[in-house]
């Protein structure tokens, strides 16, 4: 028991199997430990507990791509490495007077990399450009839902939150239901998300997305255009103020969205 | 990580940077630690495969500064640390101090057999982000109070209080029967507040 008056924290503070008991300024401590079999017991309490939540700290299943993933994004330096550069640079001098007949080819040469580039830098620009602010159709915000539900997974797995801790606003006043539990989560598009689960546990699944891209989604402001529905799983989503809100059901289909979205009074 | 993995570029890779096999092999050897780490420093998944990735690509930056290359792992997580306290000051730069932590009145521990790995989660994630690092640099880094203190610029007192408090909620989190509840007078809901109060750099 702690009446010996030694104060928890250095007890607290001990790491297990270390020689931290030793430290001059916890003499007291220790001193105490060996006069205190009470204390010596809940001291060693606290270490098997340590033991305990550092060996459970690391159970946390590693995604099976993560390595390649690190390795593919380190593999693309920003410049070009310098043993790359040798080997594209010329063996021998440039002529100072190249013949008719090289300058047709490099202008033959600058005109195929202009054709093949030029499509490219557009379809890379036309796919990145949701950070920009491109307009992202509805349909692409459909084809998108599998994913993120992927990604959020079920509550009360991990890292889903308690509702009293989710930020005020969040949750659109359109939105008939309390939250049961959220959790954030970043799209593929890389824009940040919340996940609010409105469905409590024994009910089948409502799940609102709020994503905040700088991207524009060609949704209407008020609840609420239609993306999917079937007897399986239905879809609607709105925008207000650069947010997107998508409402998934689980069975219901429309009329379970009807229940939960509180109809625009100007719709 | 062996000897070879950590050498200094050997002429063939950019100035300053690790030829790509030796980054392969620290990549392979550390990323799970890495990842684990991110996981429950972040509390999300997605997110800790973003803070894996920069702190691979900030240690194939900043290679020349592992000197020993036995230390490589703890090297390593602390970038990972130092990236998800940057973030969190790019979110929430606010100010607070311990005062407005509750701490409940410690009881004896009574440390379950078996951790439940979502109750753990849970707990915390529950934790300010302030006493999760502690926490997570006691328990992960396997650091000391005295390099605890030292490595966040905060006095020994600050740690130990809030190593002491973490770890009081942690204990009672575990030993619930149930998985932890959100509502509360003194517990998550005090939790949750002072999280939305504190500066993110301690």
């Amino acid at each position: 028991m702690t009446s010996d008056r030694v104060p928890r924290e250095p007890l607290d503070a001990c790491r297990p199997d270390s020689a931290d008991l030793e430290l001059p300024e916890l003499a007291a401590l220790r001193e105490s430990l060996a006069r205190n079999a009470d204390l010596a017991e809940q001291f060693d309490r606290i270490v098997q507990f340590d033991r305990r939540i550092a060996a459970a700290l690391q159970d946390v299943p590693v995604p099976t791509h993560l390595a390649e993933q690190i390795m593919a994004r380190l593999q693309t330096p920003p410049d070009l490495p310098a043993d790359r550069a040798a080997v594209i640079s010329p063996s021998r001098p440039p002529q100072t007077r190249p013949s008719e007949h090289r300058v047709a080819r490099r202008q033959l040469v600058k005109w195929l990399a202009a054709a093949t580039v030029v499509p490219l830098a557009g379809w890379l620009g036309w796919r990145w450009w949701p950070r920009a602010g491109r307009p992202v159709p509805a349909h692409e915000i459909a084809a998108s839902l599998d994913t993120w539900l992927k990604m959020v997974g079920t509550p009360p797995g991990f890292g889903w939150k308690s509702p009293e801790s989710l930020p005020p606003g969040v949750v659109p006043p359109a939105i008939r239901t309390l939250p049961q539990a959220w959790r954030p989560f970043r799209t593929r598009q890389g824009w940040p998300g919340i996940a609010v689960e409105l469905a409590p546990p024994t009910e089948p699944r409502a799940t609102l997305l709020v994503v905040q891209g700088s991207a524009r989604f060609e949704v209407p402001a008020r609840p609420y255009a239609l993306l999917s529905t079937s007897m399986e799983r239905a879809a609607a989503a709105w925008t207000t103020q650069g947010r997107l809100f998508v409402l998934v059901v689980e069975r219901g289909g429309k009329p379970r969205l009807d229940q939960l979205i509180r109809p625009s009074p100007l719709a | 990580m062996t000897e070879a993995a950590a050498q200094p570029a050997d002429g063939q890779a950019p100035a300053g940077q690790p030829p790509l096999p030796q980054m392969a092999r620290l990549v392979v050897e550390h990323h799970a630690s890495v990842y684990r780490y991110a996981v429950r420093l972040s509390g999300c998944p997605v997110e800790a495969e973003d803070l894996a990735q920069q702190t691979f690509l900030i240690a194939q930056q900043k290679w020349h500064q592992l000197r020993d290359p036995a230390k490589a792992r703890s090297w390593l997580l602390s970038i990972v640390r130092s990236c998800f306290l940057k973030g969190l000051q790019r979110v929430r730069p606010l100010t607070g101090s311990d005062a407005d932590v509750c701490l409940a009145e410690v009881p004896a521990p009574a440390p379950p057999d078996e951790i439940d790995g979502e109750k753990l989660a849970a707990a915390l994630a529950e934790l300010p982000p302030e006493f999760r690092v502690v926490v997570l640099m006691f328990y992960f880094e396997e650091l000391s109070y005295q390099t605890i203190a030292e490595q966040l610029g905060i006095p020994i007192g600050t740690v130990m209080s809030r190593l002491s408090r973490a770890k009081a909620h942690l204990r009672r989190r575990l030993s619930e029967a149930s998985p932890p509840q959100p509502v509360g007078p003194r517990g998550v809901a005090r939790w949750a507040a002072a999280s939305n109060s504190y500066p993110a750099r301690t």
